[in-house]
């Protein structure tokens, strides 16, 4: 799934150490679009993803000599860029106030239309989740940690990951109800 | 007993509303892995004005960096010239033959501006002729004088 350190990133990697801007900016349009759709994950509106890519690639501008080619880069460069959502979010006192969220009624009905769901159309649905369960969802249905890892990296308890992640379910399946229903 | 503690459990769960059924989400989760809508990769070009914002953050303005670089230089040029004058002055001042010669380059120059081209030379009988005519000639001087007024 994700690309290894190819001699074309090799470059791009060497000349970014180096400070050299067309490679930061060869860097910027190979992973950009695919960072901005992290972002826009786990950022509720455009201006804050908007804002997260930004930090994001400052910050690997910055540490890029860090990087060891042992591991993907593709898989470096994405994990700075959910930890700046994380942090973008926990700045902003939107971890919390998973209490608050409304039960919602449980839905009978299987979800049948959800195969005629654009990405574009899930990510809207997505982005309408409250953050704390967007973020939760987002690290453990796509990026694949365990909520023992989610907890640590939210600092939350595991339980607390689990039940905000079936309430992050709930929360879609209402949304892709009322998006099926709205069509 | 067991079959009667899952049926109130169902009934609170489904007072509760908090567990959708599986294959509910098992749809979602299919849809959220279909190579269509297949988020973890989902591309999105970003906003232009982007890589403006974050390249002029990484990378300031070369101006700056000129304007920077010119400035220094300019204290550098600065302390350098006041190095050579100090040097100057201290090696004139303490070097006998280097001082007499800058005396003498500023004494000439004073005394070649103030000065005829033509040097001025004393008539030779002045210092070996009797002083006393000579000082016969200066008291004389106002008698003739006086004469004329007679």
């Amino acid at each position: 799934m994700e690309s290894n350190l190819f001699e074309a990133d090799s470059d791009i990697v060497e000349g970014c150490i180096l400070g050299n801007p067309r490679m930061q900016k060869a860097l910027y349009e190979k992973f950009s679009p695919k960072m901005y759709g992290v972002c826009l994950r786990y950022a509720g509106n455009e201006d804050d993803a908007k804002d997260i890519l930004q930090d994001s690639f400052i910050k690997i501008f910055k540490n890029i000599s860090r990087f060891k080619a042992i591991g993907s880069f593709e898989g470096w460069i994405r994990r700075i860029v959910v930890n700046t959502a994380i942090e973008h979010f926990r700045k902003k006192n939107n971890l919390t106030a998973f209490n608050e969220i409304t039960e919602e009624k449980k839905e009978d009905e299987a979800a049948n239309g959800l195969d005629k769901l654009e990405a574009k159309e899930l990510m809207a649905i997505i982005q309408s989740l409250p953050n704390g369960y967007r973020t939760v969802f987002n690290l453990y249905a796509i990026e694949g940690y365990t909520h023992k890892e989610i907890g640590e990296i939210l600092n939350i308890n595991e339980g607390t990951s689990k039940s905000q992640y079936a309430r992050a379910k709930i929360w879609l399946q209402e949304k892709i109800k009322d998006h099926r229903y709205g069509e | 007993m067991e079959s009667r503690t899952n049926e109130i459990l169902n009934q609170k769960l489904d007072a509760f509303g908090a567990t959708p059924p599986d294959d509910v989400w098992d749809n979602i989760e299919k849809n959220i892995q279909t190579s269509d809508a297949l988020l973890y990769n989902i591309e999105i070009p970003p906003p232009e004005d982007s890589w403006e914002s974050i390249s002029a953050k990484i990378n300031p303005p070369k101006s700056q960096h000129l304007k920077f670089g010119r400035t220094s230089n300019l204290q550098w040029l600065k302390y350098a010239a006041i190095i050579i004058v100090i040097l100057t002055i201290s090696t004139t001042a303490f070097n006998p033959n280097m001082r007499n010669t800058f005396i003498n380059s500023l004494d000439n120059a004073n005394i070649k501006a103030s000065l005829p081209e033509k040097p001025y030379q004393l008539p030779k009988n002045v210092l070996t002729s009797d002083s006393a005519s000579s000082h016969k000639n200066f008291t004389n001087k106002p008698d003739s004088q006086s004469k004329s007024f007679k």
